[in-house]
């Protein structure tokens, strides 16, 4: 927000700046032409082929030395020219509010745009133009680019055609899909949202009345779950009549065509694609959605790390870091990170759940099964261990948990599978 | 540090270097018209010292001067119109950048303090970042036609620099059928900015117009060419002359080189491509669009090594899919510390509200997906395994 408004400021005053030149310059001007034009009339009263006075050359002379200067001024002095400090000033603003070099942290996003990779990403780009239903946009980039390979329907398409016509204002569409699963969508709010959408746009349309015949066939099967929603869109009909004053404003944003549509749409997109399992986002959304998370990030630690052992950190173009995407831009996968070792869980190293049911990797219950056995008697901690553990003497390859007090074989262990 | 910051520098400067060329044009205008008022100016002044001159010959004189005062008015005034028209382009997409600037500078706060409302608008708002972002890729690689299309299917031609890439677009055309005329009158509009990026387009196109010249079998003229425009060029580039040069003393199906590739018609692709670069150089600071640098950072923070066994594979994963897995694949994994458990059936997370519970397979789903599955079959089957278990041997899992 801040970086917004230090722009704005400057790109307000080169803005007031040149319109108030523009004003300026234009009465200069015409000024100057009156004059002239005053001077002509003057000469003129004569015939044609009189003789100039002494006065009225020095008339003529003045007015020609005026108009000089000021044309001059207004060329190479302070006039104009005088503004480019201020329009500089605004890209100036632009470098130090906004990053310009923004590719410098993703050191392979060079490579996603040689030649083995750009038709990959421009396939992932061409399916994500379908998908949205741009069909034609589509066909577009994909004889431009010579695309090969990516299907052209996609079940998702009809889905964001019904979610297109939603947020332009529309929910017959959609309430026809709707209609079909709506054995599948009794738990779901999407109907009612639907149902409510249309009521109002009836009302907007052709008036309360036909809302209220639509709201008596419509709504009673919704009223157990949406009570508070129902009371509230009935009410709002009453500032749908004509002449109507404004809304209070818990009302207001049902009565937003654009809003309600916006929201159905969302709400229909993600309705629809859990109960067809797919993704809400395409591969391409999804993937950009994390990188814009990310970004900003990157850039945060790359401006405090700027001293040279720390730069080392970037040679491995490993992500540095870990970026929290949110609950909608990632985890699209379990990951089980080693509490002990905090590392991923790899297939060479899979999470094991001890007896009393905590999560190690394997690594880590290896390692503290070689530590039980390699330095028995080391510590007091221990040796009380094993003392306790004398239930079995002579299985000194025990270990115990490190979160409650239970001990085991590490054989015990048993590997678990989070996907 | 935000995503509006870190991401939006281009969607502002490119139209800040319009207004910046707009007001070079506008000085250029003023200093033009004035140069002429002040012509006329002069005249009427020696005039009037002239001895016995007549009102007739003063007025006419004056006429002339009312008429490029006249015309100094319109045109500073249509310039400075242009000028401020290029700023409002800059305000415009300032105020959608505000839009939602206040939102995403706190990505931290908790999304469910935030109101549906306000959420709905946030993702709008980044589906036309992308649309911007797909726009900004295909202008940059010269999917022009995709690129139009996109804008007006989205109304985004404001909020896009569709407008401010006609003319490169015009450029190439007219490239890709041979033709130099609009690329070396771009050149010239834009000399001094190329002259300090290096630049070698104008050398590039000249020598392809001598090349023409030698194809076309019209060597004298191609000599006189060669002396009106060779002669003005920089130090380093004296070998690509000689070179040129060279070329003269041999037929025009060579097959010496370097005058068998000079005169392959593969050149003029390699210079569509380099004008291609060097007009992105000039309007962008940054060497790449802004898609390839999110998608490549988001695929490497969503990229497990659980991505790539079929097993494994999660049809909403960017990473997962195809084709985008590919590129993952060349990617380092995400750094994780702490787990990150989702259930398998519900894709709901894990957490003390709904534990991990492991099957005696060693499979682990979530409680509450296990109980719902309970309700509806009497039994657990395992969805991955098709085993069956009964709930008393579901065990509790700890993750710390």
């Amino acid at each position: 927000m801040d970086s917004c408004l230090g722009v704005e400021q400057d790109l307000d005053k080169a803005l007031s700046k040149f319109r108030s030149l523009n004003d300026n310059s234009s009465k200069l001007l015409q000024n100057m032409i009156d004059q002239v034009e005053e001077v002509r009339r003057e000469i003129t009263k004569y015939s044609n082929d009189t003789q100039l006075s002494p006065a009225q050359t020095m008339l003529i002379n003045d007015l020609a030395a005026t108009v000089k200067t000021t044309t001059a001024q207004m060329s190479t002095g302070n006039y104009h020219r005088e503004l480019h400090a201020t329009v500089s000033r605004v890209g100036k603003s632009i470098d130090r509010h906004f990053i310009a070099d923004y590719a410098s942290v993703a050191p392979k996003a060079e490579s996603f745009c040689n030649d083995v990779n750009r038709p990959i990403m421009e396939q992932a780009i061409a399916q994500h133009l379908y998908r949205q239903g741009l069909e034609d946009v589509g066909d577009a980039f994909v004889s431009e680019a010579k695309i090969t390979g990516v299907e052209r329907t996609c079940t998702f398409a009809l889905l964001q055609r019904c979610a297109a016509a939603l947020a332009e204002g529309d929910p017959s569409a959609a309430l026809n899909w709707a209609e079909r699963r709506a054995h599948e969508l009794h738990n779901s709010p999407l109907p009612f949202t639907l149902h409510r959408m249309q009521a109002l746009k009836l009302a907007r349309e052709q008036g309360v009345g036909a809302a209220i015949e639509y709201a008596r066939r419509q709504f009673p099967l919704h009223a157990a779950r949406h009570e508070r929603a129902l009371q509230a869109a009935v009410c709002a009909l009453a500032w749908c009549t004509p002449g109507a004053g404004p809304a209070p404003p818990i009302y207001q944003h049902l009565l937003d065509p654009k809003a309600l549509g916006a929201e159905a749409a969302e709400l229909f997109i993600k309705e629809a694609c859990g109960l067809l399992r797919l993704a809400p986002l395409s591969p391409l959304a999804g993937a950009v959605l994390a990188g814009a998370r990310v970004l900003p990030a990157l850039h945060d630690i790359r401006s405090k790390m700027s001293h040279p052992h720390v730069i080392a950190a970037w040679s491995d173009d490993e992500l540095p870091f870990e970026v929290d995407l949110g609950e909608d831009g990632g985890g699209y996968h379990s990951v089980f990170a080693c509490p002990i070792l905090r590392q991923q869980a790899s297939e060479q190293n899979p999470p094991m759940r001890l007896l009393c049911g905590h999560v190690i990797s394997r690594d880590a219950l290896n390692k503290l099964a070689m530590g039980a056995k390699v330095y028995p008697l080391r510590s007091a901690n221990v040796l009380i261990r094993s003392d306790r553990g004398n239930r079995r003497r002579g299985d000194n390859n025990r270990l115990k948990c490190p979160y409650c007090p239970m001990e085991q074989s590490p054989a015990e262990a048993r590997q678990i599978y989070f996907s | 540090m935000n995503e509006i910051r870190s991401l939006e520098h281009s969607t502002l400067k490119v139209p800040y270097e319009v207004f910046n060329k707009r007001y070079r044009n506008a000085q250029r205008v003023f200093d033009v018209e004035a140069r002429h008022v002040g012509t006329v100016a002069t005249e009427v002044d020696n005039a009037t010292k002239k001895q016995g001159v007549t009102s007739g010959e003063i007025d006419t004189l004056l006429g002339g001067m009312v008429e490029k005062l006249t015309t100094m008015k319109r045109k500073a005034s249509e310039a400075i119109a242009e000028e401020v028209q290029a700023a409002y382009v800059c305000k415009k997409r300032l105020e959608h950048l505000k839009e939602q600037a206040a939102a995403l500078t706190e990505p931290s706060t908790p999304q469910v303090k935030a109101s549906f409302t306000s959420q709905t608008s946030l993702n709008q708002w980044r589906k036309v970042r992308l649309d911007r972002m797909l726009v900004e890729y295909f202008l940059r690689n010269g999917y022009y036609d995709s690129a139009n299309k996109l804008a007006d299917a989205r109304g985004l031609r404001e909020l896009t620099n569709v407008d401010i890439y006609t003319v490169a677009a015009e450029v190439e055309a007219e490239l890709n059928s041979q033709r130099t005329a609009r690329c070396l009158q771009w050149c010239a509009d834009n000399k001094s900015k190329l002259r300090k990026l290096n630049s070698t387009m104008e050398f590039k196109i000249r020598i392809q117009e001598f090349i023409e010249l030698v194809r076309e079998d019209k060597r004298l003229e191609a000599v006189k060419y060669a002396k009106k425009h060779f002669s003005t060029f920089e130090e380093d580039q004296l070998k690509d002359i000689q070179h040129c040069m060279g070329m003269l003393a041999f037929p025009k199906d060579t097959e010496v080189e370097p005058y068998r590739t000079l005169l392959q018609p593969g050149r003029w692709e390699g210079l569509v491509k380099q004008f291609r670069w060097e007009h992105s150089r000039l309007l962008h600071p940054a060497r790449l669009a802004a898609l390839p640098v999110a998608l490549q950072l988001g695929l490497a923070a969503l990229n497990t090594p659980q991505c790539y066994s079929a097993a494994s594979r999660v049809a909403a994963c960017p990473a997962c899919a195809p084709p985008l897995a590919t590129l993952a694949a060349t990617l380092p994994h995400a750094h994780v510390s702490h787990s990150r458990l989702l259930c398998r059936i519900s894709r709901a997370p894990l957490n003390e509200h709904n534990q991990p519970m492991v099957l005696p397979n060693g499979q682990v789903y979530g409680e509450k997906a296990l109980k719902e599955m309970m309700k509806e079959h009497g039994s657990i089957i395992c969805p991955k395994t098709k085993e069956v278990f009964c709930m008393k041997r579901v065990e509790k899992v700890y993750v710390m």
